[in-house]
């Protein structure tokens, strides 16, 4: 064993410094090993033994081993990356640059081939916070020197990014990310960890479309990155598109626990288990899934009883669940710690609203509805809310059957009006009578589902006053005229809260719609994972059709009425669609989208009736460009892709066809909660994967060189 | 002659102790490069 301190010569600091020790000495005199393993001093070898045996069983053709390289930042998240730093001492193996010294390259020129290898290096430095923002701006100008030399190196640009970034100089750490994305051949390893990068600026910035850009560039190459879908995860998050999130965050799990020799090497996160259970629990809880949010969280505080973030979340869910004496120590707990104030402060308001619902005089919720002949139906729908609401009122139009005796055994408040020909006034009347502080309504042909119906009086209590509405998702299978069923996934906001009858109020004959008094008030509409099952069209095809021919009475007396109402002319566009005047269909729901007043949701709505009818008539190149302007307004429209494929193939286009057609899939596999008012028809996976196989066929000719 | 460490330190002193630690079963010989080791008032 022997000891030499030695000084880089005539160099600045830190010039080229861990090139010097390699750098145009003889090995006989500065180093005499077969292999040299270079270590900074803030790192630590952890398995000498390992080391010895690697080196002792090292073919020939070996130049140089990764070593795994493992360090934990302040939030507690491990950093595992491959580096080679154990070499073969041979004269033409050196590194090369000033900083972020790289030796790949020379390991290769000369001969030889990069191994994996079990040694790990842990790095331990830099726990004062001054000392490393002076690292950090070291290195900021010795990568402006060097760029200098280099300005078109991708990879200097790219460390320069980080080093700005961590001395928080967000919008340098852009511009030199832009750089390195210009003068980086796409689909390099190093391309890859710049796009991972940008994607990380951005949303930073609060920009989950820019960043879910990069990240689905990167997910092309490698679809189990782990950064990337960790990225891709919190772009979901910060989209409060829950359910996708958290399939994002279980495939984030599974790619970590196997990661490959290409994600070593571009390096990967490694969160603690209690904080990927906790942005997992996340998820649940935003989705109302309370009971799995809460054994998740208990599990991670099991391993990891100091983890505020899941200590916080686990008090929301006490709080959601009512069992406020159970979040009260947690609260306090978290207060004893020095909680990070915007942990602290939402736990607080939380309490706030649930002890301002405890005091409440009102009743919670009423359940509204408007009936006439409905005795066979009734008992099921009361059935499905009468243990989660406060009172029940409804409206009966004229019944000759046993309705009104049902509605009376469940304790409902009953009032008759006489039809009007106008749903509005009839369902005004109902709410009129409510008492409830949130009303509910459903049809007699509906149902609230069991996991929304257990959900429901939690879910209310905790909605900030600012929401005035929920959005429901409604599911019901429809008939088609040729006798097909297929699944219809409406989004309508059917709970919404009681301001007090006329203030809040419902307009239209037909297709009431409850949001513009809501949307009037200055009060927001927002998802919400309740669900309602619809049965209504199992019915026979007569009653069915009577019910087409009452709505088009309705609509009709409604346009004359307000021809400027958009929404009416867009319903009345799809009922006569149904009734088979596909001309007029058509021109209703041009007329309704050049009024130009309808929602985004509801104008790709239109455009899709509007392919589907020149579908029908084959006008090919028409039904291609309704589905792109149904796209427009709602790019991963599932129906509006798969329009969109249809029609590109019916035109000989299958490659475009079939990325059409992968966009839909993808896009069904996990539905977005809706946010305003929509339908989507679902498309049975099998009619699409039928629809994907024979165009991957006609692709593959199509895009074969001949 | 197996294997050679060269550990790269500057005004480290506190990190280096343990650093050498980890190595000296396994290296046969260290070679410490930096700029004025241990002088803290570079």
């Amino acid at each position: 064993m022997s000891w030499r301190a030695g000084t880089a010569a005539g160099c600045s600091p830190y010039r080229g410094r861990r090139t010097s020790p390699l750098r145009g000495t003889s090995r006989s005199r500065r180093h005499r090993g077969e292999w040299i393993l270079s270590l900074d001093a803030d790192e630590r070898l952890c398995n000498a033994e390992l080391l010895h045996d690697t080196l002792l069983q090292a073919s020939p053709d070996v130049g140089g081993f990764l070593l795994e390289h493992l360090s934990t930042d302040a939030e507690g998240n491990r950093h595992r990356t491959w580096l080679l730093r154990l070499l073969r001492n041979h004269p033409h193996i050196r590194f090369r640059g000033r900083i972020h010294e790289q030796v790949a390259e020379s390991i290769q020129q000369a001969g030889y081939r990069i191994c994996p290898s079990p040694v790990r290096l842990v790095h331990v430095g830099y726990s004062n916070v001054e000392l490393l923002r002076r690292k950090h701006e070291r290195n900021r100008q010795l990568l402006l020197q060097a760029l200098q030399e280099e300005p078109d190196s991708g990879y200097l640009w790219l460390q320069y990014a980080r080093t700005a970034l961590a001395l928080g100089q967000a919008a340098e750490a852009d511009y030199a990310l832009e750089r390195a994305a210009g003068c980086t051949p796409e689909e390099s390893p190093l391309w890859t960890q710049i796009r991972l990068w940008q994607a990380h600026v951005a949303l930073q910035q609060q920009q989950p479309t820019a960043a879910t850009k990069h990240l689905q560039a990167v997910l092309r190459h490698y679809p189990d990155h782990p950064t990337a879908l960790q990225l891709y995860a919190e772009a979901l998050l910060q989209q409060r598109n829950w359910q996708r999130c958290l399939q994002a965050y279980e495939r984030w799990e599974r790619a970590l626990a196997q990661p490959t020799a290409e994600h070593l090497l571009l390096g990967i996160t490694e969160p603690s288990a209690a904080e990927i259970a906790c942005r997992k629990a996340y998820c649940l809880y935003m989705l109302g899934r309370w009971e799995e949010a809460e054994s998740l969280l208990l599990d991670a505080l099991q391993q990891a009883p100091d983890h505020l973030g899941c200590r916080a979340l686990l008090g929301h869910v006490y709080l959601s669940t009512g069992r406020l004496e159970h979040a009260e120590p947690l609260l306090a707990d978290l207060e004893r710690r020095n909680a990070p104030p915007t942990l602290l402060r939402s736990l607080q308001q939380h309490r706030e609203r649930r002890l301002r619902a405890r005091q409440r005089t009102r009743p919670l919720l009423s359940f509204s509805m408007i009936v006439r002949d409905e005795a066979q139906r009734l008992p099921a729908c009361l059935d499905s809310v009468r243990d989660v609401v406060d009172e029940i009122v409804i409206v009966d139009t004229g019944s000759q059957d046993d309705t009104p005796e049902i509605a009376r055994r469940y304790g409902a408040l009953l009032f008759h009006v006489a039809w009007q020909e106008d749903f509005a006034a009839a369902r005004n009347e109902a709410l009129r009578h409510c008492q409830g502080e949130w009303i509910l309504y459903l049809d007699a042909d509906e149902q609230l589902a069991p996991e929304s119906a257990r959900l429901l009086r939690n879910l209310l209590e905790d909605t900030p006053e600012e929401v005035g509405a929920l959005i429901c998702t409604i599911e019901s299978p429809h008939r088609t005229a040729d006798g097909r069923v297929e699944l219809h996934r409406g989004a309508y906001p059917r709970v919404f809260r009681n301001y007090g009858y006329p203030t809040i109020r419902f307009v239209g004959r037909a297709h009431e719609q409850i949001s513009p008094s809501i949307l009037a008030l200055g009060k927001q509409i927002v998802a919400s994972p309740l669900r309602i099952l619809h049965f209504g069209y199992d019915q026979a095809p007569q009653v069915l059709q009577q019910k087409v021919w009452r709505n088009y009475r309705l609509l009709m007396q409604q346009v004359q009425q307000e021809p400027l109402d958009a929404y009416a002319w867009f319903q009345l566009g799809q009922t006569l669609a149904r009734l088979q005047f596909y001309t007029e269909a058509e021109s209703a729901l041009r007329f309704a989208l050049q009024l130009g007043t309808l929602s985004h949701a509801m104008s790709a709505s239109a455009a899709i009736v509007l392919a589907q009818l020149c579908g029908r008539s084959r006008r090919i190149g028409e039904m291609l460009s309704w589905a792109e302007y149904a796209l427009h307004y709602v790019p991963d429209h599932v129906y509006a892709l798969y329009l969109k494929a249809r029609a590109l193939r019916f035109l000989g286009r299958p490659c475009e066809a079939l990325e059409a057609l992968r966009n839909a899939r993808a896009s069904q596999r996990v539905p977005e909660l809706p946010t305003t008012a929509a339908v989507q028809i679902v498309v049975p996976e099998e009619v699409l994967e039928q629809e994907e196989r024979e165009l991957a066929e006609l692709a593959a000719q199509e895009c074969s060189p001949a | 002659m197996l294997l050679s460490v060269c550990i790269i330190a500057r005004n480290e002193a506190e990190f280096l102790p343990e650093c050498l630690e980890s190595v000296v079963s396994v290296a046969d010989e260290i070679i410490l490069s930096g700029h004025r080791l241990g002088g803290r008032h570079h």
